[in-house]
């Protein structure tokens, strides 16, 4: 037996209250005069006894209603105590793309199953999907023949390998876990983009054994398509990136598809390193996208790929002059090198604004006469804003009509540092799976205090207030920055991460125009309109259609279809390029000395948060509802006794 | 009888603060009385009641001559008024008697004493004669019936100083009243009667075939009529000094039942015996005891 909530079994301490008021009340009086005790009869003597039991029975029946009650609270359950479990072992199970190689999620699951049988009756097991989010598949149980069925279904996915996460949440269950042995079971490929990221300074804690399966064996075969588009001197046909991995050269054959038809088909010599070649064919007219497909090697999932067919847009962004150097159009024009996702800062027309692209503010003047008009009309017409806050009266005012406060922040003595960063804000999808350090370390000199109650942050400063926020109403989308975009306030038009940052936000703001067709799986991909449908056009595996809103994440490479009122959109999504690598982490001694050479802690006490298995046996059982009605019952049956003892 | 409730109020916290029973009673008579709104007395009657032999020093105004013309003897008319009451009332002065088992309510023999000389009081008043016996193993004290001021002060002094005896035997002492008492008095026995209700039987049918009027007025205490405690002990008998341990609860139900029997079976006897029989509370009024004197006064006449 053992108890969720044990605390409350120490209401069972207020037994002692009836049995005190029983013994004070129960002190007989030495004497009672009476004047006469003829009345009483031959029976008194007998009834008294009688009454006597019912009273200490009474007793008995009070004291079972309070320990009834308590331990209903205390939430029993039939199952293991902590100290009766021998050993726990948490299973990592790494279920990305590179699993897919050849043997090696066959060899994954069958050194997962033999951690399995190394347990006997008792023990407790639970299974981590490491991709796309870490996600317990079997949170910690004794019914180890049900984490067998789970580690028997499962599938690796088309995910990019990330070991970070899933590494701490395994680490953090097993530390609160009491029983004796602590194993994780890291069922991985160790592979090094994996690692990559993870801080493997920080050790697992302390009494968390560390399994490995071993070095997987290198693939014979390997080579992945990692990019293609269209020559940029408009002839037809595909440029093609093919990547191999292994050092000898190989041939193989490429065909190019749309729909079922085979469109062209050619055999490719390939060298270690990136292989770019062209591909003549012509686009059919009307296709959605091409597939283009190698003859599979040891990893068949990242032979194929897809384009879609390709959108004449231009991501053009509307920035007011600079006070100084122009940080911001230096970085976008930087992201004019990416093929379909660049963005062209232009300088604000002296004409009313254009609906579509996004206009970025930071001066006073854009909120004075004329602009400021120009603005209000844009604004009020469904445009979307980035102002860059500096405090000045006409911006503040602006802001304040339209439900944003600003205030001034007190110099610092040392420069600020932005927190809480929301990574799943699409102007941090450059950031997505990777680590946010970067953002994290830019200095601040200088900034605002935002608010607004329509306002959701993005990021905050050190004292909780936000620094970055966006009101996206559906009607029109600001996004405001709580510090001028110059030298005296910041560091970060000079650091790296600006680059993506500012890419990212102009290209949300501007998402209606969004241009991108090459997507990885894990991306989120930003939808055109708020409500449409998805389907997957072409797709290794199958799905079916579904209304989506805002983003979609899809978890399978493929030819996509986004199908709104304002028309359809394609997508081509492929595989993470990354994960194609299949080479392990160079030095296993250094994952080995993940696990802390500390002496285990003690278990004294409890753990702050209670075993989910516990819950779930807990809840299954229902013991408390019983205990509840016994104690009902047995009330009931006091009342009746008191009633009888007392009359 | 009236029901208790008509009848007029007394404070019984107020009579017990009085320093003495001659004070007390007085009190709870002329409470009593003022609460009828009428005089006891009913003034000089005219209806004839019988005939005696003239006495030297009688009114002549009150001499019927045309009986002397007839007879040629002297008679005197005597009227209803005149016919004296002979009261003798009894205490239970018994062991049981001496009980109280609570502040507000009387000690069960000061109540009865109460109740006897509030009787007396009203005797006297009404120009009637009263005794008092006083029950122990036999008739342990007895006071003849008179009607004066004086004789007043002596029932009281009597009444008041008489002590609680260990031993009492009730039916014996009425037994020997009924030996030493005119006939057709009216007898009035303040007592709880825990006596054998055979003897008892006995000595009532001894008074009443002596013409005697009785009224048996039971003093109570409320625990022993509702036995509503909940304590168990080591419970003593006041009069035997029996012990016994008892769970009052347990033996509530029980107790009551032969209570009632008992009580049941008293009234039968009085009634049998063709006497009034009533009970009185310690915590309530006994006027109702006064009452049922005038009422069997008025049958009487």
């Amino acid at each position: 037996m053992n108890w969720l909530f044990p605390g409350f079994l120490a209401g069972t301490v207020l037994i002692g209250l009836p049995v005190v008021l029983h013994l004070l009340r129960r002190k007989p009086r030495d004497l009672v005069r009476f004047p006469s005790l003829r009345f009483l009869g031959e029976s008194a003597q007998r009834d008294t006894r009688r009454n006597q039991l019912l009273r200490w029975l009474t007793l008995l029946l009070r004291c079972l209603a309070i320990a009834l009650l308590c331990a209903a609270f205390a939430r029993p359950f039939w199952g293991k105590s902590p100290a009766a479990t021998r050993r726990a072992l948490v299973i990592a199970l790494d279920n990305s793309m590179s699993l897919q190689a050849r043997g090696r999620w066959d060899e994954t699951r069958r050194w997962s199953l033999s951690q399995l049988d190394e347990l006997a009756a008792g023990d407790q097991a639970a299974v981590l999907l490491m991709e796309p989010d870490p996600i317990w598949l079997v949170p910690m149980t004794d019914d180890l023949g049900r984490v067998r069925i789970a580690l028997s279904s499962v599938k690796p996915g088309y995910d990019q390998t990330r070991y970070a996460r899933p590494l701490r949440m395994a680490g953090d269950l097993l530390a609160k876990t009491a029983a004796a042995t602590k194993t994780l079971a890291w069922a991985a490929d160790e592979q090094r983009a994996g690692w990559r990221g993870t801080d493997l300074a920080q050790t697992l804690p302390p009494g968390v054994n560390f399994r490995f399966m071993g070095a997987m064996p290198a693939p014979e075969r390997q080579a992945a398509i990692i990019a293609m588009h269209r020559p940029t001197d408009g002839k037809n046909g595909l440029v093609v990136t093919i990547r191999q991995y292994q050092p000898t050269p190989d041939h193989r054959a490429l065909t190019v598809s749309a729909g079922e038809r085979q469109i062209a088909a050619q055999s490719v010599a390939l060298h270690a390193g990136d292989n770019q070649m062209s591909v003549p064919c012509d686009w059919p007219a009307k296709t959605p996208g091409l597939r283009v497909a190698l003859d599979p090697d040891d990893l068949p999932a990242d032979d194929t790929a897809w384009i879609a067919a390709p959108v004449d847009t231009t991501n053009v962004v509307l920035l007011d002059a600079a006070t100084e150097t122009d940080f911001l159009a230096h970085a976008l024009r930087a992201t004019q090198k990416m093929e379909g996702k660049g963005c062209l800062p232009e300088p604000l027309p002296d004409a009313p604004w254009p609906a579509g692209p996004a206009v970025v503010l930071r001066n006073e003047a854009s909120f004075h006469d004329a602009a400021l008009q120009r603005l209000n009309r844009f604004y009020e017409a469904g445009g979307a804003v980035w102002i860059f806050v500096d405090g000045s009266a006409a911006q503040r005012d602006w802001l304040q009509q339209h439900g944003v406060q600003v205030t001034a922040r007190p110099t610092p003595d040392e420069p600020w540092h932005l927190r809480d960063w929301d990574p799943a804000h699409p102007a941090l999808a450059a950031f997505a799976g990777q680590s946010l350090l970067p953002l994290l370390e830019v200095d601040f000199y200088r900034g605002f205090n935002i608010a607004g109650e329509a306002l959701a942050p993005v990021a905050n400063w050190p004292d909780g207030k936000m620094a970055v926020a966006e009101e996206d109403n559906g009607a029109h989308r600001l996004f405001v920055t709580g510090f001028p975009l110059d030298r005296a306030a910041t560091d970060w038009p000079a650091q790296p991460s600006f680059v993506p940052f500012a890419h990212c936000a102009v290209r949300w703001l501007g998402s209606f125009k969004e241009t991108r067709t090459d997507w990885r799986v894990g991306d989120t991909i930003p939808m055109p309109e708020d409500q449409g449908t998805w389907r997957a056009l072409d797709s290794p595996v199958p799905q079916p259609e579904r209304a989506v809103s805002g983003s979609v994440r899809p978890e399978a490479p493929g030819l996509y279809e986004f199908s709104g009122r304002a028309g359809t959109r394609i997508f081509a999504v492929n595989t993470p390029v990354e994960e194609s690598d299949l080479s392990p982490w160079p030095n296993p001694n250094q994952l080995a000395a993940l696990e802390s050479v500390a002496p285990p802690v003690a278990n004294q006490h409890r753990p702050a948060a209670l075993p989910v298995a516990w819950a779930i046996a807990e809840n299954r059982q229902r013991l408390w509802w019983w205990l509840l009605l016994a104690g009902a019952g047995v009330l009931m049956l006091e009342l009746t006794l008191a009633n009888r003892t007392s009359r | 009888m009236p029901p208790a409730q008509r009848l007029p109020p007394v404070d019984l916290p107020l009579l017990a603060e009085l320093p003495s029973l001659a004070l007390r009673s007085r009190c709870l008579v002329e409470g009593f009385l003022s609460g009828r709104h009428r005089s006891p007395r009913k003034g000089s009657s005219v209806e004839f009641a019988e005939y005696r032999d003239y006495q030297p020093g009688d009114d002549l105004r009150r001499v019927d001559w045309r009986l002397f013309g007839r007879s040629d003897r002297l008679h005197v008319k005597q009227f209803e008024d005149e016919a004296q009451l002979r009261v003798f009332t009894v205490l239970d002065a018994s062991a049981s008697m001496d009980f109280s088992s609570r502040r507000e309510a009387w000690n069960k023999l000061a109540f009865a004493r109460l109740t006897l000389a509030g009787i007396a009081l009203l005797a006297q008043r009404q120009g009637d004669a009263f005794g008092l016996g006083v029950a122990g193993t036999e008739l342990a004290e007895f006071l003849r019936a008179r009607s004066s001021a004086a004789h007043w002060q002596t029932y009281v002094g009597r009444l008041e100083n008489f002590p609680a005896q260990r031993q009492t035997a009730l039916a014996n002492a009425l037994t020997s009243l009924a030996e030493v008492i005119p006939p057709r008095s009216l007898v009035v026995i303040a007592s709880d009667f825990y006596e054998e209700l055979p003897r008892l039987e006995s000595a009532l049918n001894r008074l009443h075939y002596d013409g005697h009027d009785l009224i048996g007025v039971q003093v109570l205490d409320p625990l022993e009529l509702d036995f509503d405690q909940d304590h168990a002990g080591l419970w003593v008998d006041a009069e035997t000094g029996r012990q016994q341990r008892l769970d009052a609860a347990a033996v509530r139900a029980g107790y009551l039942q032969r209570f009632r029997t008992f009580c049941g079976a008293l009234e039968e006897q009085f009634r049998a015996a063709g006497g009034d029989f009533i009970q009185l509370r310690t915590d309530q009024s006994p006027v109702a005891a006064l009452a049922r004197y005038l009422a069997v006064r008025k049958e009487r006449r």
